[in-house]
C-alpha cells in the first residue's frame, strides 16, 4: 500500500467513519468509557497535529494507534483500581435494550483476540485483510478468529437473534 | 455461509455509542495568521504611539515650552533597557563587572532627586 499524508479532513472523515467502533474497542483496554474516549481522542488530535505518512490502511493504522495508547496508559495507571463501567456499549436501531446488554455481554466475554477481529469487520466494516494489517497476523489467523468469535456470539444471542425461518 | 450474513446483518442492528464530538486541534497550522495579526497589531500600535510621543516633544520644543517634568527614569530606560541577559551571564560568571552593572541599573531605573526638574525635587518643594 503506499504511503500516504492524511489531511485535516480525511482525519475528521476517518473520525466519523470509526470513532465509534474505536471507542468500543478501546473499551476492551480501558477502565470506563471516559478513559475509552481519552484514548481515542488522543490519537485523532495527534493525528491532526503530526499528520504522519501512514503506509497502511487508515483504520488498520488508527485500532493499532489505539491499541498502542491503551497499553501505555495501562503501563502509566498500573495502579489505579478500575471503576465499573455503567455505560452502555450498544444502541439498538429497533430500541432492543435487553439484546443490546446480552451482546455487551457476550462481547466482553470473547478473548481479547476475538473481539477486535469481530470489532473492525463488524462495526468498522474493514476487510479481514485489513483485520489481520491492524493485529499483526496472517490473514488466515484473523479468519479464523473472526469466525470463533462469530460462532460464540451465534450460541450466547441465539435467542435474541431469531436466525431460523 | 448465509447463515453468517444473516448473523452479521444482525450484528449490524446494533450501533455502538459515538465518543463525543473531536475536540478542536489548536495546531500552529491554523493559529499563525492569529499570531501574525496580532504581533503587526501590537507593532502598528507602538510605532503610532511612538511617532506621536516624538511629534508630541518636538512641538513643544519647537514652541518654547519646557519638556515635560521627568517623573523617574522611566524614559530613560525606554532608551537604555536593562539588559538581563548581560547581567545574567555576569551573575553567573561571578564576574566583577556584576556589581558594577547593578548599581548602574539601579541608578537608571529608581527615580532621580539631582535634576532640576526632577518629581521628587518639586514635591521636597511643595
Amino acid at each position: 500500500m503506499p504511503e500516504q499524508k492524511l489531511s485535516a479532513n480525511d482525519v475528521k472523515q476517518l473520525y466519523d467513519r470509526h470513532g465509534a467502533a474505536l471507542l468500543l474497542f478501546a473499551r476492551g483496554f480501558a477502565a470506563d468509557v471516559s478513559a475509552a474516549e481519552d484514548l481515542v481522542h488522543g490519537v485523532f488530535l495527534n493525528l491532526l497535529r503530526t499528520r504522519p505518512n501512514v503506509r497502511e490502511a487508515p483504520a488498520a493504522y488508527l485500532y493499532r494507534a489505539v491499541k498502542n495508547a491503551a497499553l501505555n496508559a495501562q503501563r502509566n495507571h498500573s495502579r489505579e483500581a478500575p471503576l465499573p463501567d455503567h455505560e452502555a456499549w450498544f444502541t439498538h436501531r429497533g430500541g432492543d435494550r435487553e439484546s443490546a446488554l446480552a451482546l455487551q455481554s457476550a462481547l466482553a466475554e470473547l478473548p481479547a483476540e476475538q473481539r477486535e477481529a469481530v470489532v473492525m469487520r463488524i462495526w468498522s466494516g474493514m476487510t479481514l485483510e485489513e483485520v489481520a494489517e491492524a493485529t499483526g497476523v496472517p490473514p488466515n489467523t484473523a479468519a479464523s478468529r473472526y469466525r470463533y468469535a462469530l460462532g460464540k456470539l451465534r450460541e450466547i444471542l441465539k435467542p435474541h437473534a431469531k436466525l431460523e425461518g | 455461509m448465509n447463515d453468517d450474513r444473516k448473523f452479521e446483518a444482525f450484528l449490524r442492528e446494533f450501533e455502538p455509542r459515538s465518543p463525543r464530538p473531536l475536540p478542536q486541534a489548536k495546531t500552529l497550522s491554523r493559529s499563525w495568521p492569529r499570531l501574525a495579526a496580532a504581533a503587526a497589531l501590537i507593532l502598528a500600535v507602538g510605532g503610532v504611539s511612538l511617532w506621536i510621543g516624538r511629534h508630541h516633544i518636538q512641538t513643544n520644543q519647537r514652541d518654547g515650552q519646557p519638556p515635560a517634568l521627568s517623573v523617574t527614569g522611566a524614559a530613560a530606560n525606554q532608551q537604555q533597557p536593562i539588559s538581563t541577559i548581560s547581567l545574567t551571564r555576569a551573575a553567573l560568571e561571578g564576574s566583577p563587572d556584576f556589581d558594577r552593572e547593578l548599581d548602574d541599573m539601579s541608578r537608571r531605573s529608581l527615580p532621580r532627586f539631582d535634576r532640576k526638574d526632577s518629581m521628587l525635587r518639586v514635591l521636597a518643594k511643595e
